[in-house]
């Protein structure tokens, strides 16, 4: 049994109370959330603007936090939209203590494609900087949203339930981060608008 | 489609957001992350659990633990400021039979007391404490080869809070609201500590000990971390190196030790890493670091 395992099954199981008890749904493991999602946690705080030398830390906080509060889960619930709040949140306070920080780019952290050709791999990181950079023109708040709705394809009533808003309220977020993400993006390649 | 739905996106827009969904993470991010989160949650995700005030410390000597005591001070306190206010983790114990060398205990004057020690021959949480204990158990040597965990616990009395943890989580709205600590700690026993064997004296009226070799050891490797997460290989050999020298023999060598395969690996040293490995896997056989050792530098097979 790995280490993960164990800690698993040595969690607070034994409450009765929680919804992963009582829903009659096998709730994932810790082991199985960090092997399946781990990168999907690491992607979503870089999108939300972690700085890229802080993505391993503050990916281990929200990983320790999942942990922490896996028996709330309930597992009738799709779990990426409750994962990704919990890095909408630590992304927030990230920002909201780091925001005296310089930004130093990407580069010391983009994973390079050894299967990709030498032109194929530059562009997908010269397309990898567009997003990021026009990501970033996105309000917070829009942006996870944003992330949700059109990198993750999460259904938005579970983007509503999971940060917490009314539905359209999502849905005027989602509008307003497109209008400025393809604004950016255009302003970006140099298009006139 | 429903009437909120907003209208397609460009098509050479939305291809752009179809390319950034297959982004994925460093190779290695993975690995790094397994490692700490395995010790973080093996020494503070107890704390986590039991969600009351209780602290608890992990072996020395072994790979959980000594990270665990790097990560859980520092990490867990802040990760759960709701439930872990005080948390103060640190590694005690033996080290494949040596004994117990150091602690550092924070005390409860609270007269009762009571503590387990984990004993699953890999690691298991390092201590399920109720409050207002101030109790230190490790076994002795002869235990087995596994080290198994000392217990430092302390009241929330005793302690002052943690500062507010720079990630506050605000739990998720899915989650309901917070729960009960399950009793997961065994009654009290009127001297646990007893028959516990060594027990510090920290644990027995002493005042604070605090070991400073332990937290110069986790800095130290703390900036090789921070080397490896920014892929900066000699950086992180040349921290790694400076904590050989330093404490050749310290409490956080497995980690140490850890650091410098994934170094070397990262530097294309490879020899040099798969020699570092093999050393590795013999002197931290049942190492929770293993699994990060032999992904940087994966066992040659076993000839028949």
């Amino acid at each position: 049994m790995s280490v993960l395992a164990e800690i698993d099954a040595s969690a607070d199981k034994s409450d009765a109370d929680v919804p992963n008890a009582i829903a009659g749904v096998s709730a994932p493991s810790f082991r199985e959330i960090f092997d399946t999602h781990h990168d999907y946690l690491w992607c979503s705080l870089r999108r939300m603007g972690v700085h890229p030398g802080d993505l391993d830390d503050v990916c281990h906080e929200v990983l320790l936090s999942v942990h922490h509060n896996l028996p709330k889960y309930d597992p009738t619930r799709p779990l990426r939209p409750w994962l990704f709040a919990f890095a909408f949140h630590a992304a927030s306070d990230f920002r909201r203590l780091a925001r005296h920080r310089v930004s130093v780019g990407l580069d010391e952290v983009e994973p390079i494609d050894g299967s990709l050709d030498p032109e194929q791999a530059l562009f997908r990181r010269e397309a990898g900087r567009l997003v990021d950079e026009a990501l970033q023109a996105i309000s917070p708040t829009n942006r996870g949203v944003f992330i949700m709705y059109e990198i993750d394809g999460t259904d938005m009533k579970d983007i509503a339930s999971a940060l917490n808003v009314p539905l359209h309220t999502a849905y005027s977020r989602l509008r307003l981060a497109r209008a400025t993400f393809e604004a950016k993006v255009r302003e970006l390649r140099g298009e006139t608008p | 489609m429903t009437e909120h739905d907003p209208p397609e996106m460009d098509p050479s827009i939305r291809a752009l957001l179809e390319l950034e969904g297959t982004r994925g993470a460093p190779g290695d991010a993975k690995a790094r992350a397994l490692m700490r989160v395995t010790a973080a949650i093996a020494v503070g995700g107890v704390t986590a659990a039991a969600g009351g005030p209780t602290a608890a410390a992990g072996g020395a000597g072994t790979a959980a633990g000594t990270a665990g005591a790097g990560v859980a001070g520092g990490v867990a306190a802040g990760v759960l400021p709701s439930t872990a206010k005080i948390v103060i983790a640190l590694v005690v114990g033996i080290a494949l039979g040596s004994t117990v060398t150091a602690a550092v205990v924070r005390r409860a004057p609270a007269p009762s007391s009571a503590a387990t020690a984990a004993d699953s021959p890999a690691f298991a949480p390092a201590a399920v404490v109720a409050p207002a204990t101030a109790v230190v158990v490790a076994m002795p040597p002869s235990a087995g080869t596994w080290p198994l965990p000392a217990v430092i616990v302390a009241t929330p009395s005793s302690l002052p809070s943690p500062p507010a943890s720079s990630l506050s989580p605000s739990p998720p709205p899915l989650a309901p609201p917070p729960l009960a600590p399950p009793p997961l700690a065994p009654p009290p026993r009127a001297n646990a500590a007893k028959g516990g064997g060594d027990v510090p004296s920290g644990a027995s009226g002493s005042p604070l000990v605090v070991d400073h070799s332990l937290t110069d050891e986790r800095r130290v490797l703390d900036r090789a971390r921070m080397a490896l997460s920014r892929r900066d290989a000699t950086a992180a050999l040349a921290a790694a190196s400076e904590h050989e020298a330093s404490f050749p023999r310290g409490q956080l060598a497995a980690e140490r030790e850890a650091i410098l395969v994934q170094g070397l690996a990262m530097a294309n040293r490879r020899p040099e890493a798969i020699e570092r490995a093999a050393r590795f896997r013999m002197t931290y056989p049942n190492s929770v670091l293993t699994p990060v050792v032999d992904q940087a530098a994966p066992p040659s097979p076993t000839p028949r």
